[in-house]
């Protein structure tokens, strides 16, 4: 049974609580911030994507397009690597029940009302084209539909369980949406999905059984980093989804009997940070600036805010008495796995990409802002 | 058996990804699959040539090798190509590393010694395979109607890239076997050293050969050129190695991601002010080691924890690029050079041990660390192919098939000379950390 609804209860989504940016020292004073009662001032997304922009080729061109060509087998491992952390604090977690159904009402609510929107206005303007409109407002309900959810409290709450999971529902749908983007046709489909799957699931075997038998600390964190690269490399071989290879992985460490997902999340806390970076930067400089950042991007603010809002009362009435009223606005804040899975439908679609990963940045910026004003912590000295 | 039963499964999903995987995917698409891939199965590769007492460099090459595109062709000729992209930060990061070791205050009193050695056994096999190769070249498959003169200069561009040796491969051996001593010093300084007079020399021999053939003999920016390579390079590291030395004493974190910054930013700079890759890297670690040794100390082991992952890569696609057609078309040719040159090395090294006064045990063992051939050889031999198509092309193709040879040859018999002098495993040994459960 779970607790009644308390103020810790509303914490703060871990698997975004891992990513926070590695240069520490200069956080530290927005941190005063919630001292106050007020939620930190940067998050990662806010402060890295708009330095890619600036770094990119619209920008001050440090990151040209060739240069982010070169970089494009390290989007697939980073997002390989987030997909692994998300895999595996789910399994770790292990949550069932009550937060599974609020967080499937929550992200598949969202999902639903950003689609539909984006369905009913792309139509309506006329541009994209018919097919790749429901492509897109598919794609936009996907990014939408993750959240990393504020606050203090990070372990065992009933709303870091509902952030954690509705971060699945995205990664789970989009990689057969992405596939399907990518390779048109039932079978090809099929066969693209279940061979990303099961090359992830061999890969995943192979970590098992070499993590925990090396005891030499540079051999092991060469395994630990060959495995997410292959698990990236693979993905991006066969079309798929990094993300899904990396949440399958993720989720058969964390499962399987010994200590393969502790060693994976130590040794990778080496190297996540600056691939977690690395991920937003190049989204950044990856931001083609067209009318439609703006005309998807405004629009998608405001959906994406009122699908979390109906997701959240959803949510709350799948658990009553155990979240509190403002469930709903603690989830505004996007995370990384929205921005992500962008980044993602721009190596497997770079056709449908103008319209996606810009509004996708905008919104979560915006969102990020927004979340500071709608949200407190309670955060105490 | 769990090493094994990971290998397996690592291959059957490579297997399976290269037969649902689309024909017409494009090159960048299988980096990050070729780069893991080789990560792990070579690193196996490795330690399983390390239970039979060879290099793990040689399991690297040859996991790269049966991989590779001539065998099981799991790492495609795209993918080998891909591979690559790790070359010049691995060369850069191995050249640093062998700056690192040179301590000018502890070398000072062997450096005579040193140059005797290297100059000696260097001189010596140029001479003779020069006047080997111009009473050969008429039965040789190269341009056997040159006159005498180009013939002439045809053998002396040829023997200079056979006499050349490999600081990349020796550093590597000495790396990865932990090795530290005499015999370790000895190599890693005249293959440094040999490195720098074989720039030189290229460069003299190549003007000649142009003046010889009429091809390019009015190109007199050569000298310059040189110059600005080997002084610009070095000016070029001394500035880098005295940043990281700053960087270190006043800031001094996240080293081994500056310190891949670092090799990452010389190697590019190394293309576009064209300047020559290992003597950059060497002089900025010799610069660092010399100014700030202690804290070059702290570097190199930050170095050891990042530079694995490197020397994996750059290892596997080595042996995945190994072009085992050149080896069969002109194998028997290869075979026989091989066989002069490293009969060469040793009758030099021998003549210059006695000539430098080194003590028997060493001066008996030092020619087996001199034998390794890579990168550096193949980029001269592209730049000779390049100038003088004709023949230059068939000089190349000889240059890769004896390459392959000496690259699979040399780390097995440089690490059995390190076994012999007692010498692996003498460095701090790899932290070694508990697993829980």
């Amino acid at each position: 049974m779970t607790a009644p609804y308390d103020a810790t209860h509303v914490g703060q989504d871990p698997i975004d609580a891992q990513m926070a940016p590695p240069v520490a020292w200069w956080t530290r004073a927005f941190r005063r911030r919630a001292a106050l009662g007020l939620r930190p001032l940067v998050a990662p997304l806010v402060v890295f994507v708009p330095l890619g922009f600036a770094a990119g080729p619209r920008g001050a061109g440090l990151l040209s397009e060739t240069t982010l060509a070169h970089l494009d087998p390290i989007v697939s491992v980073a997002l390989a690597g987030l997909g692994v952390l998300v895999g595996v604090t789910l399994g770790q977690r292990q949550p069932r029940g009550t937060p599974i159904v609020a967080a499937a009402l929550e992200a598949g609510l969202t999902m639903v009302v950003v689609t539909a929107a984006f369905l009913f206005l792309l139509t309506r303007w006329g541009v994209p084209p018919a097919q790749s409109a429901i492509a897109v407002a598919l794609l936009l309900g996907l990014c939408a539909a993750s959240s990393a959810a504020a606050g203090h409290q990070t372990d065992g709450s009933l709303a870091a369980d509902v952030a954690d999971l509705d971060d699945l529902a995205p990664i789970v749908v989009g990689a057969v949406a992405l596939a399907a983007v990518a390779a048109p046709g039932g079978g090809a489909l099929a066969i693209r999905l279940v061979t990303t799957i099961a090359t992830a699931l061999l890969v995943a075997g192979a970590g098992w059984l070499l993590f925990e038998r090396t005891s030499a600390a540079h051999e092991r964190a060469v395994f630990v980093l060959g495995t997410l690269v292959l698990l990236g490399g693979i993905a991006a071989y066969l079309d798929g989804s990094p993300l899904a290879s990396g949440l399958v992985a993720g989720l058969v460490w964390a499962r399987l009997p010994g200590s393969a997902d502790r060693v994976i999340a130590g040794d990778m806390a080496r190297f996540q940070h600056p691939l977690l970076v690395l991920l937003l930067v190049i989204a950044g400089a990856t931001i083609e600036l067209a009318p439609a950042v703006i005309w998807i991007g405004a629009p998608l603010i405001l959906v994406r805010v009122a699908g979390k809002l109906a997701g959240g009362w959803a949510a709350r009435r799948a658990m009553p008495g155990q979240v509190g009223p403002d469930f709903g606005a603690m989830l505004i804040p996007p995370g990384i796995v929205g921005l992500a899975l962008a980044l993602n439908v721009t190596q497997l679609a770079p056709d449908l990409a103008r319209w996606i990963l810009g509004p996708v940045a905008l919104a979560g910026i915006a969102s990020e802002m927004l979340a500071l004003y709608v949200i407190r912590t309670g955060d105490g000295p | 058996m769990a090493r094994a039963g990971a290998l397996a499964l690592l291959l059957l999903a490579a297997f399976v990804a290269h037969q649902a995987g689309a024909d017409d995917a494009q090159a960048s698409r299988s980096t990050a699959f070729a780069l893991g891939l080789a990560l792990i199965a070579a690193a196996l590769a490795g330690e399983a040539a390390a239970r039979v007492r060879l290099p793990r460099l040689s399991g690297y090459l040859l996991f790269g090798l049966a991989a590779g595109p001539y065998a099981a062709n799991l790492i495609t000729r795209p993918m080998a190509r891909e591979l690559t992209v790790l070359n010049d930060l691995a060369i850069a990061l191995i050249a640093f590393v062998a700056g690192l070791e040179l301590n000018l205050a502890r070398l000072r009193p062997r450096l005579r010694a040193i140059l005797a050695l290297g100059l000696t056994t260097m001189a010596l096999m140029f001479v003779v395979l020069v006047g080997t190769l111009w009473a050969a070249w008429p039965w040789l498959p190269i341009a056997p109607e040159a006159s005498p003169l180009v013939r002439f200069a045809m053998a002396t561009v040829t023997a200079t890239l056979i006499v050349s040796f490999s600081p990349t491969v020796s550093i590597a051996v000495i790396a990865e076997s932990r090795a530290r001593g005499p015999l370790s010093e000895l190599v890693m300084t005249v293959v440094v050293l040999s490195d720098l007079v074989l720039i030189l020399l290229f460069a003299l021999v190549l003007q000649f050969v142009r003046t010889a053939s009429g091809v390019g003999a009015d190109d007199i920016g050569l000298l310059p050129h040189l110059s600005w390579e080997i002084v610009g390079s070095l000016a070029v590291g001394a500035i880098v190695g005295a940043l990281l030395a700053f960087y270190l004493k006043w800031i001094g974190r996240e080293v081994t991601l500056v310190l891949l910054a670092v090799c990452g930013a010389i190697s590019a700079a190394a293309h576009a002010w064209h300047l020559e890759l290992v003597l950059t890297a060497l002089a900025a670690g010799l610069v660092l080691e010399n100014i700030a040794s202690t804290r070059g100390d702290d570097l190199k082991h930050a170095i050891e924890a990042g530079s694995l992952p490197v020397l994996i890569v750059f290892f596997a696609a080595a042996g995945a690029s190994l072009q085992l057609d050149a080896l069969a078309g002109i194998g028997g040719l290869a075979l026989g050079l091989a066989a002069l040159r490293l009969a060469l090395i040793r009758g030099g090294a021998a003549v210059g041990s006695r000539i430098a006064r080194l003590p028997p045990d060493l001066g008996g063992t030092v020619w087996m660390g001199l034998v390794s051939q890579a990168g550096v050889t193949l980029g001269l031999a592209s730049i000779v192919a390049a100038e003088h198509p004709t023949w230059g092309t068939q000089v190349q193709t000889l240059v890769i098939a004896l390459t392959g040879l000496h690259v699979l040859a040399g780390p097995v018999l440089f690490r059995a000379a390190l076994v012999r002098a007692g010498e692996v495993g003498a460095a701090a040994p790899e932290p070694r950390e508990a697993t829980s459960g």
